[in-house]
C-alpha cells in the first residue's frame, strides 16, 4: 500500500463473485443459520443459566488472538 | 511484521485520510501492509441481521483471502466497526464445523476456503500486544506533551467483551489511554470514552443520534481535551462530519478535532499534520496543528 495509492477510490475488482455469493445465498428459500446464544425453548432457559458451554470445536481457543472462539457454545446443527 | 491488510470500505470512500494516514504510518512501525483489496465490505452488523449467513459468507470469504497472503503474521483491520462484525462472524464460523464447511462451499468456486482460527486484530491491539508500548515510546520522535488527548473507543472494539478477548491480561478497552501515554501524551478523562457515538441511529433517529454525539464532545471539552481520538472510522463520521449538526442539537459550540487513530501515531512519529491528511476533516484540527509548530518549533 503507499499513501497516493491509498487516497484513490477503491472498486472492487471482482465484484462479480461477490454477486455470486450474494445471489446464492440471497436466493435460497431457506436461511441457513447458527444461534450460537438460544440453545434451547425459552421455557426450559432456566434450568441452564449460569452453565458455561465448551463444545469441541471451542476447545483450546482461548487468548486474545483467537478471541472471537474463547466463549462458544458446543457443536450444534445450524437451524436447530 | 507482514500483515494481511483490511481497511475496510469507510476508510478508502469516506476518510481516505485514515487509509492514507495508515500508509505513511505502517513503515514508521516495521509493518508492512499486503492490502486485501479483493475483500468485501463486512456488512458492519446490519448485513447479519438482514441475513446472517451472506454476512458469514462474504466474511469468510475476506478470511480465507487474508490467509492467502503468504508469509503474513496476521490479519489486521483499523476499523472497530469491521473488527465487531468480522469477530461475530468469526465466532460462528469457528464454533460449528458442519457450519464451516457449508460456508465454504458458497466460497468454493473462487478456490477460497477459510480455515478456522484466524487472528484478526485492530491497528491498535497490534501495537500493544504485537509491537509493545515500550518500542513504541523508543520510536516517537515528537513527544505529545501538553498535548491533552481524549479516548474515544466506540462500542465495536469494546463490547462485548468475551468476544473482543478483552480481559485481565489483555484489557484492551484501555489500550487507546496506554498509548496516548506511550505517545507522551495526557490522557483526557471524561464520560463517553466507552460509549456509542450515535453512529448506528443516525438513519432512524438523527436527533438523538447527534445529541449522543454532541454530548460525547461537549463531555470532552469539558474535561478540557485538546482533540478526541478514535480507532473507529464511523465514530469518526458521527463526531466530525456530522460536528457542525452536532452542535445544534447539542445547543452549544463545540469545534473539537477529532483523529483517527494512525493519524496521533503519525503526529506522534514526526510525520506532519498535512501529511496526514488533517486538511480532510470538517472540523479543522487547528489547536493540534498549532501544538505540533509550537513543538516543532520549539525543538529546532
Amino acid at each position: 500500500v503507499t499513501p497516493k495509492a491509498a487516497l484513490m477510490p477503491h472498486k472492487v475488482p471482482d465484484v462479480k463473485a461477490i454477486q455470486r455469493i450474494f445471489d446464492h445465498v440471497e436466493q435460497k428459500p431457506t436461511r441457513y443459520e447458527l444461534n450460537l446464544y438460544i440453545v434451547q425453548p425459552e421455557d426450559d432457559a432456566s434450568d441452564t443459566e449460569g452453565k458455561r458451554f465448551s463444545g469441541e470445536d471451542s476447545s483450546g481457543a482461548a487468548g486474545p488472538e483467537n478471541a472471537s472462539a474463547a466463549s462458544t457454545p458446543p457443536e450444534r446443527s445450524p437451524n436447530a | 511484521m507482514k500483515v494481511a491488510y483490511w481497511p475496510g470500505c469507510v476508510s478508502r470512500g469516506f476518510t481516505p485520510e485514515l487509509h492514507g494516514s495508515m500508509a505513511k504510518v505502517a513503515p514508521l512501525l516495521d509493518i508492512e501492509l499486503v492490502e486485501l483489496d479483493r475483500a468485501s465490505c463486512c456488512g458492519a452488523g446490519v448485513l447479519a441481521e438482514h441475513n446472517q449467513e451472506l454476512a458469514d459468507a462474504l466474511n469468510a470469504r475476506t478470511f480465507a483471502l487474508a490467509q492467502k497472503v503468504d508469509g503474513a503474521d496476521l490479519m489486521m483491520n483499523i476499523c472497530s466497526t469491521c473488527q465487531g462484525a468480522q469477530n461475530e462472524c468469526q465466532e460462528r464460523l469457528d464454533a460449528n464445523t458442519e457450519y464451516r464447511e457449508h460456508v465454504n462451499e458458497v466460497l468454493s468456486p473462487e478456490g477460497l476456503r477459510y480455515e478456522k482460527g484466524i487472528t484478526n486484530k485492530h491497528f491498535l491491539w497490534l501495537m500493544v500486544e504485537e509491537i509493545g508500548l515500550e518500542e513504541i515510546t523508543r520510536r516517537v520522535k515528537r513527544p505529545l506533551t501538553d498535548l491533552r488527548v481524549g479516548p474515544f473507543y466506540g462500542c465495536y472494539i469494546v463490547r462485548p467483551t468475551d468476544r473482543m478477548g478483552i480481559d485481565d491480561e489483555h484489557p484492551r478497552d484501555t489500550y487507546l489511554a496506554q498509548l496516548i501515554e506511550a505517545l507522551g501524551g495526557t490522557v483526557a478523562d471524561y464520560a463517553g470514552t466507552h460509549k456509542c457515538c450515535g453512529f448506528p441511529i443516525i438513519t432512524m433517529n438523527k436527533e438523538a443520534s447527534l445529541k449522543q454525539a454532541g454530548r460525547h464532545i461537549g463531555d470532552a471539552l469539558d474535561a478540557d481535551a485538546d482533540c478526541l481520538v478514535t480507532p473507529c472510522p464511523l465514530c469518526h463520521l458521527n463526531l466530525d462530519l456530522q460536528q457542525p449538526l452536532a452542535e445544534r442539537y447539542a445547543g452549544r459550540d463545540l469545534g473539537l478535532p477529532i483523529l483517527h487513530l494512525p493519524q496521533l501515531v503519525g503526529l506522534a512519529l514526526g510525520l506532519s499534520p498535512k501529511e496526514l491528511g488533517f486538511d480532510k476533516h470538517v472540523v479543522k484540527p487547528s489547536s493540534v496543528i498549532d501544538w505540533s509548530t509550537s513543538v516543532v518549533a520549539a525543538t529546532s
